[in-house]
């Protein structure tokens, strides 16, 4: 029982992390059609520069924070400013390629950056185990899942308390509508990208202190976000984040009850086997534009 | 001589590739080269597939490794003769192709196959690595022997990228008559509406199968010919990134064709060993030349082909003002002049 009990709060935990990222993989997908397959980088992004800043300005992991969503936010802006707006029309192939070879450019300026080393941020939270309901659950873990729900509290307001974020929702369901309210769809373009920037980076911050900080980071959860954002149906903001959880509480289980070394691959087979008697995902029932 | 007047392009092309082969003797180019044959045979599959058929492909290069592993597996175990292990290596890629193409028959939407395809390939990955009692795992395999017919060794370099230039005109005039008489028809009605091919009696279920099917084979024997090359397989190898390059090969040739397929192959393999000096900075300006591509031709390379300096000058400069802003700078100014004349 306490077994089962930790690999579900690991799964949570890791899911969650799943979640944030495939939320900004599906908010792209929503308010332009396409795939951002260079995404992935925003989590490598994220996690190295949460690493200088607490490492080398020897700041805490919580104050660091901000200073990480900022910088992605910019990241964000100044990529779609620079290149992604220039392919609005491209066709969906297209676009996919050039985010790809964004990939490509991105993870060899981290390499150039960053170096090859792996680096690992240890010590983030005090290292105590909690005991919730009698099972034993290390402090880190609470940590992270409590910082992913209250980024999810404070995304849901956005989107539906501000203004700003109502018109980004407008403007990402209906563009030519948005655009005769007096909504400016090109600012929400790159504001969209610039929030999907940050919640990749998130993601990197939350991964850090329970995976090493590699280059790879990014494309090794990069499928498993993919899926959690196809498995909740793209486009669906609640359905990736439960997607992402799905996913993080399988990967955990098949790796403890199954066998660890076919993980990623019992992941990968539920994720095709749930997209084949779903084609649009598991929330979606009705067939829309896509 | 009508064959040699209709198929001019093609042996002028096969002449030069060879010509190039001959003249720079420097094994190094020809390694790269006999890379760039197999990558294109690979590539054409995807044509097939993505371009004929629109099916996205996202994980062409795991039957690659299929196709390299049953190969390898067969003549070091099994101690079969290498022209044995092709067919068996193409069946069993297909055979793999097929069992993909059940899933994506419901799936309508590029972006959903595109994860099914790639999700595939990963899972190709962990089998390869994971069933070591059959692939070595991690260690891989090695000791792979090139193969030899008759009086013919094609041991060496020089050799060898005959044999593969051989193999590869042989593919293309096998996928071009394929795609030429009613399947390629079949595919091409599918890209343009599926609906509309099912309105006409095409059972769109079978063809979409049989164009993965046809595209997953040829990657298998493509992956017979790297095992031999490389003389070494590890499962590494064969997981999405270089799925990932193959697709932009076949984009950034030209999806359209066949020949868009050799050609963004052979221009994308070479593309990194010209950046070889530029060090660090190689795999960075490789994404800026594949992005740069797809930006002003996103028909491929081969648009440029049969044209005039000029008009590629005009479609140019077309894309550059799509580019850059200046069409709807344009529409505010002409609203304002518009506004003037009342």
């Amino acid at each position: 029982m306490g077994l089962l009990g930790l690999q579900i709060v690991n799964g949570i935990t890791i899911g969650m992390i799943y979640g944030l990222a495939a939320l900004g993989f599906t908010m792209v997908f929503k308010a332009l059609g396409y795939l951002n397959f260079s995404h992935s980088n925003t989590i490598t992004i994220g996690a190295f520069v949460i690493y200088t800043v607490v490492i080398s300005l020897n700041i805490p992991f919580l104050v660091a924070m901000p200073v990480v969503i900022l910088f992605m936010l910019f990241y964000g802006f100044v990529l779609e400013k620079v290149l992604f707006k220039r392919f609005r029309n491209a066709s969906a192939l297209t676009f996919m390629l050039v985010s790809i070879s964004l990939s490509t450019v991105v993870s060899n300026v981290c390499l150039l950056v960053f170096g090859p080393q792996p680096r690992a941020l240890t010590n983030v939270f005090p290292s105590i185990r909690l005991n919730l309901g009698g099972v034993s659950v290390p402090f880190n873990n609470v940590c992270i899942f409590v910082i992913a729900v209250v980024f999810l509290i404070v995304l849901q307001l956005f989107f539906s308390k501000t203004k700003f974020g109502l018109s980004l929702r407008l403007a990402s369901e209906d563009p030519s509508t948005a655009s005769l309210m007096g909504i400016k769809v090109f600012n929400t373009r790159a504001a969209t990208f610039a929030i999907t920037a940050a919640l990749g980076g998130i993601a990197g911050m939350l991964v850090s202190p329970l995976y090493s900080v590699t280059i790879e980071l990014g494309s090794s959860l990069a499928l498993k976000t993919f899926i959690s954002a196809v498995v909740g149906g793209l486009g669906n903001f609640v359905g990736a984040v439960v997607g992402g959880i799905l996913v993080g509480l399988t990967e955990t289980l098949a790796a403890t009850y199954i066998a660890s070394a076919y993980k990623d691959m019992i992941v990968y087979v539920a994720g095709i086997v749930v997209l084949a008697f779903f084609p649009y995902g598991i929330f979606r029932r009705v067939k829309t534009k896509h | 001589m009508s064959v040699i007047k209709k198929y001019r392009k093609q042996i002028a092309m096969v002449v030069l590739l060879a010509l190039v082969a001959y003249l720079s003797f420097n094994s190094y180019f020809v390694f790269v080269g006999i890379n760039a044959l197999i990558n294109a045979i690979a590539v054409m599959g995807i044509v097939i597939i993505s371009g004929y058929a629109r099916q996205l492909h996202l994980g062409q290069s795991a039957f690659l490794g299929i196709g390299a592993y049953t190969s390898a597996i067969l003549m070091t175990k099994a101690g079969l003769n290498f022209w044995l292990t092709i067919p068996v290596a193409m069946v069993i890629a297909g055979v793999f192709g097929w069992v993909l193409s059940i899933p994506t028959l419901k799936l309508k939407g590029g972006s959903y196959l595109a994860l099914v395809t790639q999700t595939f390939g990963e899972i190709i990955y962990v089998l390869l690595l994971n069933m070591e009692w059959l692939t070595n795992g991690p260690f891989g395999i090695s000791g792979i022997k090139a193969p030899s017919i008759g009086p013919l060794d094609f041991t060496g370099l020089q050799p060898y990228f005959f044999l593969c230039l051989a193999i590869l005109a042989l593919v293309y005039f096998a996928l071009r008559r394929i795609v030429r008489v009613k399947f390629g028809r079949f595919f091409i009605s599918i890209r343009e509406s599926e609906e509309a091919a099912q309105s006409i009696g095409i059972n769109t279920r079978k063809y979409k199968m049989v164009a993965f099917v046809i595209a997953t084979s040829v990657a298998g024997l493509a992956g017979v010919l790297y095992g031999p090359f490389i003389g070494y397989l590890s499962p590494e190898q064969f997981r999405w990134q270089p799925s990932l390059t193959l697709v932009s090969m076949a984009i950034v040739g030209g999806l359209s064709s066949l020949e868009g397929g050799i050609v963004g192959a052979v221009i994308l393999t070479f593309l990194p060993e010209l950046l070889r000096s530029t060090d660090q900075l190689r795999m960075i300006l490789y994404g800026v030349i594949v992005i740069l591509t797809l930006a002003f031709l996103p028909d491929g390379i081969v648009s440029l082909f049969g044209k005039k300096p000029g008009e590629i000058k005009k479609m140019l400069a077309a894309q550059w003002d799509m580019l850059s802003d200046k069409t709807l700078r344009k529409k505010k100014k002409k609203v304002k002049l518009a506004g003037k004349a009342k």
